[in-house]
């Protein structure tokens, strides 16, 4: 065995690291080899003179305080997780309310005639989407419109002399009327 | 078991260690009683991290030793803080004197590793979490420590294999 793997194991043995198995095998070891034996000798001194030399004075005799203080200090600790806790949601609720206050009433709070006038917006554009899908090749309104070039816009109307007809979806559709 | 039962049994089976832990170090001795105090407020705080510890006993001494070495920079801020471990009042005995003395002379790290061994017989796995460091290491200090302590009270010896 070699000298610096003896020496890790005589100071496991001393500290009492070994595993069981471990250590009746070097037990058998020493038993034969006296040199080893005595070097285990010396460090297990060693280490018991060591942990004599560390011990505190009756440290662990000594009596514990109170677990009132932890528990104390512990209920202050939550009570203050949970202000804490309660703060952010107050936080978020104000947030929110905020937000939506915002968006309800948002510059005008009397809020019916933006409204239409948000209609109107929408409806002019699905008009030009009407008009882009034409260009694409796809069928729309503004196809139909008399004198009108494919580039429609949302100016685009319909006469009411016209009647659209279409008779099934994978058909296109006409117009019936004077044209 | 419900908490309070939980927390008493946890702090009768690890305050008396944890508390000589603190008093064992003379700068912390006279404020043992809070530390563990505040051990056991830091470790409750995480209190999943502690139930789900492969080690309750090596997760708390790891928790007591940063609370240590929060209150020694207190004390001292530019203070050595591998200094938190330190060995008790020298005896009368020559022996025990000179290995006072020889502990008192190992790197920091070393002795602080020899100590969490010698004073809390913690294993190298319980150390190794401690200290944060794999067990190799906490392998490593304790033998150069236990062989510079040899070295110091007992000449050298040669093997004959």
């Amino acid at each position: 065995m070699k000298t610096e793997t003896l020496e890790a194991l005589l100071i496991d043995r001393a500290l009492g690291a070994l595993s069981p198995e471990v250590a009746e095998l070097l037990e058998n070891y020493l038993i034969q080899n006296s040199d080893a034996a005595q070097q285990a000798n010396i460090l297990a001194s060693t280490v018991q003179l060591a942990r004599t030399a560390a011990a505190g004075p009756n440290a662990s005799t000594s009596p514990l305080p109170p677990l009132e203080r932890v528990r104390k200090a512990l209920t202050v600790q939550r009570r203050q997780a949970f202000a804490w806790q309660l703060s952010k949601l107050a936080a978020c609720m104000l947030l929110g309310l905020t937000i939506g206050l915002v968006s309800r009433f948002g510059g005008n709070p009397a809020g019916g005639p933006n409204a239409s006038a948000a209609m109107v917006r929408s409806l002019a554009t699905n008009d030009a989407a009407n008009a882009v899908g034409n260009r694409n090749g796809f069928w729309s309104l503004a196809n139909f419109t008399p004198g009108k070039s494919e580039h429609a816009t949302a100016s685009v109307r319909l006469d009411s002399r016209y009647r659209l007809r279409w008779d099934s979806p994978v058909k296109m559709p006409h117009l019936e009327g004077n044209l | 078991m419900d908490d309070h039962d939980s927390l008493e049994q946890l702090y009768c089976e690890a305050a008396p260690a944890l508390l000589a832990y603190f008093r064992h170090q003379p700068a912390l001795a006279g404020a043992a009683e809070d530390l563990l105090q505040d051990t056991f407020v830091r470790a409750l705080k995480h209190r999943y991290r502690l139930d789900t510890a492969v080690s309750r006993r090596a997760y708390l001494f790891g928790i007591a030793r940063h609370v240590g070495l929060d209150a020694l920079r207190r004390v001292k801020p530019d203070g050595e803080t591998a200094e938190l471990q330190s060995i008790p009042e020298a005896r009368p005995d020559e022996r025990l004197e000179s290995m006072h003395v020889a502990i008192a002379g190992l790197p920091p790290l070393h002795r602080e590793t020899l100590l969490l061994k010698l004073q809390q017989d913690l294993s190298y796995e319980e150390i190794a979490e401690v200290l944060d460091i794999p067990v190799g290491t906490v392998r490593s200090r304790l033998h150069h420590a236990i062989l510079r302590l040899r070295q110091v009270l007992n000449p050298p010896i040669t093997y004959e294999n």
